[in-house]
């Protein structure tokens, strides 16, 4: 997986096909997992909040996992 | 608090790759497996510079260095944010970790990594000598897997074993909350890159180019904060900085 | 989707019980972790095992420069770690990826487990056409293969001598074995090896100083932080070399010292260095002769040095080109001093004495017209001006002077010469020009000094264990004339070795095919190894060794650092290995002298020891590790070991080769000349690098290097490359008059265009087809007598399209090493 002759870092274009490799064949949807790959990002970037992020993917994290144990879940965040 | 941190110092870093092995030495990292690499900064090979070799007596523009690389224990961690079962988390000591027992093997870390430092067991792990190694239990097929740094070391007092076997003392290891720690010192008084820093991430792996820093000051395998001050010789005071 | 029940969720069956207790007792080397956990499970789920092993302290000693005291972690019965053990001067702590390793190497398949006999040799029909790749082994026991050597020993004895029987002592390890087989050597007569590797360079500086065998000695390696220049010529010392300590020569950059790196090739430490001169293969002397012309020039030779430790005012007859000597004319003085000139008058010169003897000039003593050695060097460096030689050495000539300006006036420094320039033909010559350069600089007997890219170390001094005074002991070849003398003869037959330590016959030998045939000549061919190397595949009696981890021993820091080491058994030997020694004794019992070998092992040691009054057997078995005080830090402080002990800058009793004589560094080549005669034919040097994952051959096993070092390469400048339609990572065949091999081409920008490369230490298992050392030759230099290794030419060219690369392109994903060894012992 990780090749120990690879000299440098992926550069962000290349990104995205290899966490496609990555979830290629994963037994959940690898969609959502590029997306919110991708918006994890931006809230390390600070364009995103953890709160923002974690409302977005809620829904779609319990449907697909039965459950969301996400740190990024806000004070009172209402998980009905 | 303690906020542990690493510094590898790239200018005395040798591309030995004893980091690497004694990595997966330690912890029982699979064959085809790694968690830290010492990848090169140059060409496109291990091992080989990027430029031109010197022609008619000219000085050439070849450069390399190697850039040791494992999870960086990212203080903003995009890891940590999307895993669904809270198996990837952040210690209080700023250890970034996997409990391997809620780990479903869903991979959004990987993929959310931009370090490329974590790896998924695809088979079933192969270990050679096939009873495994090192200090710590291996983990079974369908888990991902990164750099601890060494927390099963650490919480024993002892460094990580990739610090331990440095043979050029490149690699230091502590407390980056302490301001009088070598890491403290060597962050705020030479010149240090972390990786991918646009991205947010807020590393705690912090790479020194440029002038050389003394290195690890110590041979013994504990941690700096359980040494006595006697027993660190190395840090000359005037490139110490410290307290000022 | 979405059941998360069970995919890929850890499976809860947890790993066994609690570790083994611990406890075992024994001396301070055994010590298991002060604190430690408790087998608990961590907040990731998995049990952790710090603390719970039983830790001894060994020593790794492949013929590399670490000789590193480690700390072996063992659980469970089996190996689990290994650490490096801080020896008892606590900054000499070191240790290597290879060390690191032994936890795989000790369990590998490769490992010989019976003693075997050739299934088709017999004492008298030794068929030896039935060695090499096909034989084939069959287990016998230790009496049967003891009683069968010893047999064969006594009728080539009684038929055709003792010295028809050759005992081959490799550097495969650095314990006191080879003292008991050398000894077992003298007794019984037989011929001696003697060294034919890695001398070169330390001929020539031995003739100028009386100092060196194979590198001269330097200061120990907590010294080097004192240099302010230190040039390296010729090493990639934190590839090997230095790389299990690479922080003392960190350590003196960081203070500030400049880093200079003389290398054809653009290594890790080139990588370091302030400076890189890229010199072509072959021409370093002419660079060092343009290093002293800027010396000279700048007048900034060191004058009292000159005077005091150095013939360099000792005149020179015009006429004959001898040294005056003092009895020669009025002078004081006795046949063996030579005469300078101190206030006009000639003067006896007495070695450490400084006086105001003059450097440079035309004197004529009684009658007889003279020039100083000083004047002889420089007018011979006149005609090497940096300028002048730029074009042919390839370094630019204001980087020339640079260099020899920073070691001549930035304080103490030195040149960190190395094995490799000894691997040209008449690689001597450099070894006498720089000891004559540092001479110039003044750069003996002090901090900071430095003369070799490793550290002198220290040994165990035993006396006359190797070759006792009471017996004759029979004669020595050295390695290249080994050929000659199984096949011809010449100078004496060899119908029979012994080999310990060693995988050099059929591996790490130059002109591998040459030896091969040579080996088909002897009657008997029993060799002693831990691992079925190719050697071994060339064996009529196979001796089986246990692991350094299952072995007691002392061992020697040559070269190294200025500790002995305790190797403590970590283990019982597995299987049925046997120590050397016991073997060695079970040998010497059948041959008649079974009384002159302690018993066991321990016994020998403890008698070897009780001989150095430098060390204690006690403290070393407890500490695991002595510092020799004896050993001085820094070298050359004492008169010079030469006729006038001073350092003899102008050798009027030089040798010669090709007609060229050697009073002064002159330079000659070999295959590295440009006109050579195979230059259109062969067109590109090939040197065999010695990289951060072997020490010689050994470790070539190791699954975890495997899997980033996988397969040998051809390092090859893309220029190269393209110009013979040679892809990156494409198969090439590499070829001269000798032989070839396939290998992958590696696309290398650090190498210089006309010169390629193949790490050594593959085994033939390695390779797609052939070998290096299919390649290399067996030829040496008169004065040198040498292997050669890299004085080689070679022709590059795509692979045929036929060739089959299926053990690297259907690979082994996960490195576990490349084809299976050949017929294990088992
Ligand atoms: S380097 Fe990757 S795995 Fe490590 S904390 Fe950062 S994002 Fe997570
Ligand atoms: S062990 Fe040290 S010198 Fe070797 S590769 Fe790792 S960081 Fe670099
Ligand atoms: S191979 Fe040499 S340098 Fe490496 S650990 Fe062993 S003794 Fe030390």
């Amino acid at each position: 997986m990780n090749d120990p002759q690879q000299p440098t870092l992926t550069p962000l274009p290349e990104w995205e096909s290899e966490a496609m490799d990555i979830l290629d064949g994963v037994d959940y949807d690898a969609e959502l997992g590029l997306q919110m790959a991708r918006d994890a990002i931006r809230v390390s970037n600070g364009e995103l909040t953890d709160a923002e992020f974690h409302e977005k993917y809620h829904e779609d994290v319990l449907a697909e996992f039965g459950e969301d144990n996400r740190p990024t879940e806000p004070e009172g965040f209402d998980d009905g | 608090m303690t906020n542990y941190g690493l510094v590898i110092d790239q200018e005395r870093c040798i591309g030995c790759q004893a980091c690497a092995v004694s990595c997966k030495q330690e912890n029982n990292v699979p064959m085809g497996q790694f968690w830290n690499r010492v990848l090169t900064e140059g060409g496109d090979k291990l091992d080989t510079p990027a430029g031109g070799y010197p022609e008619d007596g000219d000085d050439g523009t070849l450069d390399m260095h190697y850039q040791p690389t494992a999870c960086q224990h990212c203080e903003n961690a995009p890891c940590v944010k999307v895993c669904p079962v809270n198996a990837t988390y952040t210690r209080d000591d700023g250890i970034v970790e996997i409990d391997y027992d809620k780990c479903i093997g869903c991979r959004y870390c990987m993929a959310a990594c931009p370090y490329n430092a974590r790896v998924f067991n695809w088979d079933e792990p192969e270990h050679v000598p096939e009873e495994g190694t090192g200090d710590v239990e291996a983990r079974p097929q369908g888990v991902v897997e990164k750099c601890t740094f060494c927390s099963h070391r650490v919480d024993e007092g002892l460094d990580p074993a990739c610090v331990v076997n440095c043979p050029a003392d490149a690699r230091i290891f502590g407390d980056l909350d302490e301001e009088t720690s070598t890491v403290s010192k060597y962050v705020n008084n030479y010149e240090t890159d972390r990786l991918l820093e646009d991205r947010g991430t807020d590393p705690k792996t912090y790479y020194i180019r440029g002038e050389m820093s003394p290195g690890r000051p110590q041979t013994s395998d504990k941690l700096e904060s359980e040494l006595d001050d006697d027993a660190m010789p190395g840090v000359p005071a005037a490139k110490s900085g410290g307290d000022d | 989707m979405g059941d998360s029940e069970d995919v890929g969720r850890r499976d809860v069956l947890k790993a066994g019980g609690a570790a083994a207790a611990l406890g075992l007792g024994g001396g301070g080397y055994l010590n298991a972790l002060a604190s430690g956990g408790d087998g608990a499970s961590t907040a990731t789920g998995l049990e952790s095992f710090v603390g719970q092993n039983e830790v001894t302290q060994t020593v790794c000693s492949p013929n590399c420069r670490g000789k590193c005291p480690i700390d072996v972690h063992v659980r469970d019965g089996q190996i689990k770690k290994i650490e490096p053990h801080p020896p008892e001067d606590e900054q000499y702590k070191r240790a290597c990826v290879l060390g690191l390793s032994h936890t795989q190497r000790v369990y590998d398949p490769t490992r010989l487990k019976y003693p075997m006999k050739r299934a088709d040799w017999s004492p008298d029909e030794p068929n030896p056409t039935g060695r090499g790749p096909e034989a084939e082994f069959e287990r016998i026991s230790w009496d049967e293969a003891l009683d069968l050597v010893a047999d064969k020993m006594q009728s080539l004895k009684s038929e055709y001598g003792a010295e028809s029987v050759l005992f081959h002592e490799g550097s495969g390890n650095y314990g006191q074995t080879g003292k008991s087989f050398k000894r077992l050597a003298s007794l019984f007569g037989a011929t001696q090896s003697a060294w034919g590797i890695d001398t070169n360079v330390g001929k020539g500086f031995n003739r100028i100083t009386g100092h060196g065998a194979f590198l001269p000695p330097t200061n120990e390696s907590e010294d080097w932080e004192n240099a302010n220049t230190i040039i390296v010529w010729g090493s990639d010392i934190f590839s090997s070399q230095f790389q299990m300590d690479a922080s003392k020569v960190l350590d003196a950059v960081e203070n500030g010292a400049k880093l200079v790196v003389v290398d054809p090739v653009y290594t890790t430490t080139a990588s370091k260095a302030d400076l890189w001169l890229p010199v072509k293969p072959g021409k370093d002397v002419y660079l060092i002769l343009a290093m002293m012309h800027t010396v000279f020039e700048e007048e900034t030779y060191d004058t009292d040095f000159l005077r005091s430790r150095t013939t360099a005012p000792a005149l020179v007859r015009t006429d004959t080109g001898e040294l005056l000597r003092a009895a020669d004319v009025s002078v004081d003085g006795r046949d063996d001093q030579v005469v300078a000139i101190e206030d006009g008058e000639p003067v006896a010169l007495e070695p450490e004495t400084e006086g105001d003897y003059a450097l440079f000039g035309e004197y004529t003593v009684d009658g007889v017209e003279c020039v100083t050695s000083l004047t002889k060097l420089r007018d011979h460096a006149a005609d090497h001006a940096p300028a002048a030689v730029a074009e042919k050495t390839g370094v630019d000539a204001d980087n020339i002077r640079t260099a020899a300006r920073w070691l001549a006036t930035r304080g103490p420094g030195g040149i960190a010469s190395s094995y490799a320039l000894g691997r040209y033909t008449h690689g001597h010559i450099f070894g006498q020009a720089y000891a004559i350069m540092l001479a110039m600089t003044g750069d003996y007997g002090n901090h900071g000094n430095i003369h070799a890219h490793h550290p002198g170390g220290t040994t165990l001094a035993a006396g006359d264990w190797a070759a006792p005074s009471d017996v004759d002991p029979g004669p020595s070849l050295i390695f290249p004339e080994y050929p000659d003398a199984m096949i011809d003869g010449d100078p004496h037959e060899i119908r029979a070795v012994y080999s310990i330590e060693s995988n050099m016959m059929g591996n790490q030998f130059p002109d591998r095919q040459r030896y091969q045939n040579a080996i088909e000549n002897l009657e008997m061919y029993v060799v002693a190894d831990m691992h079925h190397t190719d050697t071994v595949q060339q064996a009529d009696i196979v001796l089986p060794v246990p692991h350094w981890f299952e072995q007691e021993d002392i061992i020697s820091g040559w070269g190294s650092h200025p500790h002995l080491g305790y190797r403590h058994r970590v283990q019982e030997p597995l299987w049925e290995t046997r120590d050397d020694y016991e073997a060695i004794r079970g040998l010497a019992e059948r041959l008649g002298f079974g009384d002159r070998f302690p018993e066991t092992k321990r016994e020998m040691l403890r008698e070897l020891a009780s001989r150095d009054d430098a060390i204690d057997f006690e403290t070393l078995y407890e500490q695991g590790t002595q510092r020799k005080e004896t050993t001085p830090v820094v070298k050359y402080t004492d008169e010079f070991p030469t006729e006038t002990g001073r350092i003899e800058l102008y050798d009027d009793d030089a040798p010669s080769e090709e007609g060229v004589s050697f009073e002064l560094p002159r330079p000659l080549e070999d295959r590295t000349a440009d006109d050579h005669e195979q230059a259109d034919e062969y067109p590109l040097m090939f040197m065999q690098k010695h990289s951060r994952f072997r020490i010689h051959s050994q470790y070539e096993m190791v699954n975890w290097s495997r899997e980033i070092n996988p397969e040998p390469q051809l390092d090859i400048h893309p220029r190269d490359a393209k110009a013979r339609g040679i892809e990156d990572d494409e198969y090439v065949r590499v070829y001269n008059d000798r032989g070839e091999m396939v290998v992958k081409a590696k696309y290398n920008e650090a190498f210089q265009p006309g010169l390629v490369n193949t790490d050594q230490g593959w085994w033939a298992r390695d390779f797609v087809e052939g070998h290096l050392n299919d390649l290399t030759h067996n030829e040496t230099s008169d004065v040198g007598r040498c292997m050669a290794f890299y004085d080689v030419r070679v022709a590059v060219e795509p692979a045929p399209e036929d060739v089959d690369t299926s053990m690297y392109t259907e690979g082994n994903p996960k490195g576990s090493g490349a084809a299976t060894p050949h017929t294990g012992g088992d």
